[in-house]
């Protein structure tokens, strides 16, 4: 009786211990504790290529099963992208000759152009790991450039931020993650809204436009660049698929389709890009 | 007295190989969006397996492992949820007198609901915004299944690590 009533208390200390273990880990990492995330950076360094690895050797399975289930998707989407690479084909040639108009006003006008600004090509060695997280690991790091707050583009439209950066690895935080926000206006237009991601790999929601902006399905969002944003301006976002009005009508809001395929996304681009202080 | 009669390696080994798994393979078996959780799983079987005590110290030791994998989330909200769902797995197997695999799968499905609303109002509480990779529903419920299939061969392998009753040390027990 008195072992068992020893072992309870036993038991009763050690969960105390651990819960306060976690809320002090907690509390620090609130505080913005360094060696939290130099050991974040540290494990994720020695796992992400064993992980990495595993994932390539079940990739070809995993492919086949899902193209098991879905050949007839895959046919159509096969169409739909003939049809999609036709028409920027035709659109090639008017966009090189915009192109070069363009370089040739900002020279003009001394004005710095996004083409301008230097690239690395990473590629995606893990996605998130399960359901409470949304980072996305690259094979790129500090000693190519890369440094926390750049921004990262792929599959034609913004992917993220990177928030951590390890001499060969970098994690980005995702459009997609709920926590994820960036300020976006319609390309050409003038009203600003907001992103922010919805936990969807696909999806987002757009807010804060004002009741006059223009706003119709199939509008192209593009990143913004207002003082002080993390972005610089004019990177494709998504396409808004539906629009509606908040209760007071005051503001309006949007669906929108993501640019960037977030569901088969192997390569970015991390633009050499920092916000201006 | 060889390297693998002793817990510690044999615990540090499986969490070892649960990270690069669910990095590597689990991350990526989605259905609607969500993935089963590896260590979620063995914080649910380490209390089935081990009671009350141990369900603790797999649920922190796993939580601790979530919280280095995962960036962008308060650090510590892994270890502290997954800590209470291994202590109140372990109340239901001390307290249970006949178990069945039916009733263990049950009791982690309803674990895994647990951990995804306590997550979430962690994350909320912690970070001010939701973290899900999904809608609140649909993770708690696809999650559960999950887990509920998951937790049994995670059963097998918490069992190896805590071993019997004998071989775990003293103050463990």
């Amino acid at each position: 009786m008195a072992s068992v009533r020893g072992s309870r208390r036993r038991t009763r200390l050690t969960l105390l211990l651990l819960v306060l273990l976690s809320i002090t880990l907690l509390t620090l990492d609130g505080r913005d504790f360094g060696p939290l995330g130099a050991l974040r950076s540290g494990v994720s360094a020695v796992l992400a290529p064993i992980g990495g690895a595993l994932e390539s050797v079940t990739r070809p399975v995993r492919d086949a099963f899902g193209g098991l289930g879905s050949s007839e998707d895959l046919r159509s989407e096969n169409d739909q992208l003939r049809q999609r690479i036709e028409e920027l084909e035709q659109g090639e040639a008017e966009a090189a000759r915009a192109r070069s108009e363009l370089d040739q006003l900002a020279a003009d006008l001394n004005i710095d152009l996004l083409t301008s600004v230097d690239s690395v090509v990473a590629r995606v060695v893990a996605g998130p790991i399960g359901n409470f997280d949304g980072g996305l690991q690259l094979d790129r790091g500090s000693d190519n450039g890369i440094a926390v707050g750049m921004p990262v583009v792929g599959g034609g439209g913004l992917v993220g931020r990177v928030v951590s950066v390890g001499p060969n690895r970098a994690t980005v935080v995702p459009v997609t993650d709920p926590g994820f926000s960036v300020g976006v206006r319609v390309a050409g237009g003038t009203g600003l809204g907001v992103l922010s991601g919805q936990g969807d790999t696909a999806r987002a929601v757009a807010r804060s436009f004002d009741r006059s902006t223009s706003l119709t399905e199939g509008d192209l969002l593009v990143t913004s660049g207002a003082a002080r944003s993390l972005f610089p301006p004019d990177l494709a976002v998504g396409r808004v698929v539906s629009v509606t009005g908040d209760s007071a009508g005051l503001e309006r809001e949007a669906e929108v389709e993501l640019s960037a395929p977030f569901n088969d996304l192997r390569y970015v681009t991390v633009l050499m890009w920092e916000p201006p202080q | 007295m060889t390297l693998w009669s002793s817990w510690y390696v044999r615990f540090a080994l499986v969490l070892i190989a649960a990270a690069a798994l669910q990095m590597g393979i689990f991350a990526h078996l989605r259905v609607v969006g969500v993935a089963p959780d590896l260590l979620l799983a063995l914080a649910v079987a380490g209390g089935l397996v081990g009671g009350e005590w141990r369900g603790s110290v797999t649920g922190a030791l796993a939580g601790l492992t979530l919280d280095l994998l995962v960036y962008g989330r308060p650090f510590g909200l892994g270890m502290l949820v997954f800590t209470l769902i291994g202590f109140l797995v372990g109340r239901y197997q001390a307290s249970s007198v006949r178990r069945s695999s039916g009733g263990d799968a049950l009791v982690a499905a309803l674990a895994a609901v647990v951990a995804v609303l306590a997550y979430d109002l962690g994350a909320r509480m912690f970070a001010g915004s939701p973290v899900l990779a999904g809608s609140l529903p649909v993770v708690a419920l696809v999650l559960a299944g999950w887990t509920a299939l998951v937790a049994i061969p995670a059963r097998w392998v918490m069992g190896w690590v805590w071993g019997s009753p004998e071989r775990v040390s003293a103050w463990a027990r």
